[in-house]
């Protein structure tokens, strides 16, 4: 065992194990340490073990996100998510072992895990999370309070994959994946939320029913039995004394329930100076500052979920059901099929044999869309534009969606193709306009003949570098 | 047949002056007060009303001019069944300046579901609810206090009101800036339900409305009914608003007027009411009613028969002729039969008989002759005829018995403080202040 626990980025061997253990943000790249078996993090620093522990987890590879964290000491840890993301404590050097037990464990594990990704919007994020809950002995995926996040829940497995402000489709993938019966929810809370931006961060407040000013004021009611007065206790009250006395008959009041009582409770709006019992219950969002009435607000359940046997199955033996994409009722090919049509079509390109196009189009503010509507109605969106692409496509023609906001089109012999894709475009535009008028999608798109492209990789880098770069 | 005969002989026989010693209540107590003097003063009405036309007109001129901002306050307990078709009839009116206030005094039933429901649609301004019952008069008050009219209109959630009514109500306001308050007339809505509310209509009709036209051009007219009545703002913020039930209506009507106000009845302002469908509910209202002319009248506001502040020779004739008619006619009334009783004996079926003839035939014509000054309506005066003869049990026998045992259970018992209409914490404090 190298036992130097305390020399900067370094090398820790336990038997045939080794760990990289990371005390410095400085001068390494994570693929260079795909071939470790795991991360030991020696920092005091609590922002700086998030900050590792997530970009581990939030990794794209498996060969890293699916390795051991373990901690060197136990620093106190403001956010309690980062527990979740890690695999244990090194304290001494039995830990060491222990560690070293478990990496080898979870990299055994992982041996099972098929290749396969969930189709679907959530694919890759999805397997990601449901891999690593495999390789920990099918550990429970856990809701922590997390001020951090806009619904104030983190799945810390799964979190890792979006950005803060996209916690409300953390619950989309999840309850997704539910639907699919690939996790079984255990119900912890019900949260409500924004209905714009889905923030769970929401201050509730009494308002005038009149103006809705929250500069409300209440005052008990107050009914003097004797000769039946009854308003509010300022009414009563006196400023130079401590005794409530009747403004009608000039008689004190002595012994509620014996010569008065309270049967009720008025509000004053200061704003508008408007009377009024029955207060409005309104909710403004922290987050986008959106004000609605309470009964409006969306429900969401926090679930702790575990895989379900079928979850289990499909991490070891592919994911065989049908992912979102495919409920559509539009042909969209996955990405590589796409590919490997594309790539036979440069090839016929080359001999001549037609004049096609690959055709992107990018929805640039489509995940606001998503964060505003809920991830249900951005894919009904992205339903009705793949519909409206495939009605001007012919039968050979070819769709596929990336990363749910590019649409990529193969068009085969077709002419005056600037002039298709405006209208295609105007087409898209106009079907949000009438089903959505206050949303204001961009759209870009760019399109490559193929016969002046050699591979299909090149054609779409080019086009997207077109779209989102220049 | 030989009883008819003995009749006919008694008849025959009779003369004026025997005539008057048998049948002296009714010519001197009932016709010449309820039939000739007022027949009388319904004539002088009809020509000081035509002479008032011209002042009238202007009043309503400056009414509609103005539009002062009414608030009309509906105060009730379980009446949220009455609410819509209620709000349907005020906002049908044609006076529409109206703040519209509903105070639910602690109902078990869905009347806060249905208020609130109101209010959030805009139908009424302003539902409060105290969860604790606390009486109508306190429900009244605290619609009261946050009224905001020139004018307030208090209602009854189970009548609805011609689309004139709020307009005519108010008119008498401008015509005379010493009227605090008016009372609209209330008719029988349900007059064809049953015998006991074709005869209340009569009644509403003859005894009650014209009794109103009558009292009010006398300028001696105290019951602003409490299911139709207009005041004006500050004369009820002098007065404190309603004192504890029941009975509050009359009480309210001579606390303004013990303060100087006129009080008057409009005839063209009209309310229709459901009446009690069956003779047992009508004597538990009516048992309640005549309790409080004990407790208001003869105790509460005693004071008009005395040379206090206050006094008044107008208060003090309204009250004279009120406690007169109501109170001991009706126990003269028991003398008269002892009276017959004991000197006329072998006389006394005959004397029945002949006292029923007279009654009816004088109902009928009553009904008639009231009925030229009716003002609408005239769709119910046939249907009711038939029941005016029945109208000398129900006015003569009935009522004079309910009222007997409410005097009576008031004189002695002060039970218009044990009445399960009003809150016995809301009495118990009354009793305890008398008042």
């Amino acid at each position: 065992m190298d036992a130097n626990l305390h020399t900067i980025n370094s090398v820790v061997t336990v038997g045939k194990i080794r760990f990289y253990k990371i005390n410095d943000r400085i001068a390494f790249h994570w693929n260079a340490l795909m071939a470790y078996d795991g991360f030991i993090i020696d920092s005091n620093n609590a922002i700086f073990i998030r900050s590792v522990a997530r970009e581990i987890r939030g990794h794209h590879q498996p060969e890293i996100y699916l390795k051991g964290i373990f901690l060197m000491g136990n620093p106190e840890m403001k956010s309690k998510a980062v527990y979740s993301l890690i695999d244990g404590f090194i304290l001494g050097g039995e830990d060491l072992n222990m560690a070293a037990n478990r990496a080898q464990d979870y990299f055994l594990r992982s041996l099972d895990i098929h290749p396969s990704v969930p189709k679907g919007v959530f694919g890759s994020i999805i397997k990601k999370a449901f891999d690593l809950l495999y390789t920990r002995q099918n550990k429970t995926l856990a809701p922590i309070r997390d001020t951090h996040s806009i619904i104030g829940y983190n799945f810390p497995e799964l979190s890792v994959s979006f950005e803060e402000n996209e916690e409300p489709q953390v619950l989309d993938a999840l309850e997704w994946a539910e639907k699919e019966g690939l996790i079984w929810p255990d119900f912890q809370e019900r949260i409500y939320v924004c209905t714009s931006c889905s923030g769970g961060f929401l201050s509730f407040r009494e308002v005038c029913p009149h103006c809705k000013s929250s500069n409300i004021d209440g005052e008990d009611l107050v009914h003097h039995f004797p000769c039946a007065y009854i308003g509010p206790l300022s009414d009563f009250q006196m400023e130079d004394s401590s005794v409530l006395n009747c403004p009608k008959c000039n008689k004190d009041l002595h012994h509620i329930g014996v010569d008065y009582d309270k049967p009720s409770v008025i509000n004053h709006c200061n704003n508008c100076d408007s009377i009024f019992q029955d207060v409005y219950v309104k909710a403004k969002c922290l987050n986008c500052e959106s004000d609605m009435d309470v009964q409006y607000l969306k429900s969401r359940n926090i679930n702790s979920y575990k895989l379900t046997k079928k979850g289990r199955q499909a991490i070891t033996k592919g994911y065989s059901y049908d992912g979102i994409e495919e409920q559509m009722d539009v042909m969209l090919h996955s990405m590589d099929s796409f590919l490997s049509l594309l790539r036979y079509d440069i090839i016929r390109e080359s001999r001549e044999l037609g004049d096609d196009v690959l055709t992107g189009i990018y929805f640039e503010n489509l995940n606001e869309f998503a964060n505003q509507f809920g991830e249900f109605r951005r894919q009904s969106l992205m339903r009705e534009i793949a519909l409206i692409v495939q009605q001007r496509l012919n039968d050979l023609d070819y769709i596929c969606l990336e990363q749910s906001n590019l649409l990529w089109i193969v068009i085969h012999d077709v002419k005056k193709i600037e002039k298709a894709l405006e209208n295609l475009v105007k087409d898209i535009k106009e079907l949000i306009d009438r089903n959505l008028p206050s949303v204001k999608l961009s759209i870009i798109f760019e399109y490559n003949h193929l016969k002046a492209v050699t591979s299909a990789e090149a054609c779409m880098v080019d086009l997207k570098r077109k779209m989102l770069v220049e | 047949m030989n009883l008819l005969t003995e009749f006919y002989s008694f008849i025959s026989n009779v003369g004026f002056e025997k005539f008057f010693r048998y049948f002296y209540f009714f010519v001197i107590f009932e016709f010449f007060r309820f039939f000739v003097m007022e027949v009388v003063v319904l004539l002088y009405w009809v020509r000081a009303k035509k002479a008032r036309r011209p002042a009238m007109e202007e009043a309503h001129f400056e009414l509609m001019n103005r539009r002062p901002l009414v608030s009309v306050v509906i105060p009730g307990r379980n009446e949220g069944k009455h609410l819509f078709k209620l709000v349907e009839s005020l906002r049908k009116q044609t006076y529409t300046n109206m703040q519209i206030i509903v105070v639910d005094d602690g109902s078990d039933d869905d009347t806060p579901i249905i208020g609130r429901n109101l209010e959030r649609r805009g139908y009424i301004d302003l539902f409060l609810r105290n969860d604790v019952r606390g009486g109508k008069s306190s429900a009244a008050n605290l619609a009261i206090r946050y009224a905001r009219g020139e004018f307030i209109i208090a209602l009854d959630a189970d009548c609805n009101y011609l689309p004139d009514a709020i307009e005519r109500i108010l008119i008498p306001f401008y015509y005379d800036k010493r009227i605090g308050g008016v009372g609209g007339s209330v008719q029988v809505y349900n007059y064809d339900d049953s015998v006991a509310c074709a005869l209340q209509a009569i009644e509403y009709f003859d005894t009650i409305s014209v009794g109103r036209i009558v009292s009010s051009e006398l300028g001696i007219y105290r019951v602003i009914s409490g299911a139709f009545g207009a005041f004006r703002k500050d004369a009820i913020d002098k007065i404190g608003g309603w004192d504890v039930g029941p009975g509050m209506d009359g009480d309210i009507s001579v606390k303004l007027r013990k303060l100087g106000y006129k009080v008057k009845f409009e005839p063209e302002a009209i309310c229709r009411t459901n009446a009690p469908s069956t003779f047992k509910k009508l004597a538990k209202q009516r048992l309640r009613w005549d309790k409080s002319l004990i407790r208001f009248r003869l105790r509460k506001h005693n004071d008009v028969f005395f040379p206090t502040r206050t006094f008044l020779w107008i208060n003090f004739f309204s009250f004279l002729e009120n406690v007169v008619y109501n109170v001991f006619l009706n126990f003269k009334w028991y003398f008269y039969l002892g009276d017959m009783f004991i000197n006329f004996l072998s006389f006394l079926p005959f004397i029945f008989i002949t006292n029923i003839l007279l009654y009816a035939t004088y109902n009928i014509l009553k009904y008639l002759i009231f009925g030229l000054f009716r003002l609408k309506r005239k769709e119910a005066i046939i249907y009711l005829l038939p029941y005016t003869p029945l109208m000398v049990f129900y006015f003569g026998y009935f009522l004079r018995i309910v009222r007997t045992k409410a005097y009576l259970q008031e004189f002695f018992f002060r039970a218009s403080y044990n009445d399960s209409w009003n809150p016995a914490k809301s009495s118990r404090a009354a009793k305890a202040l008398r008042i």
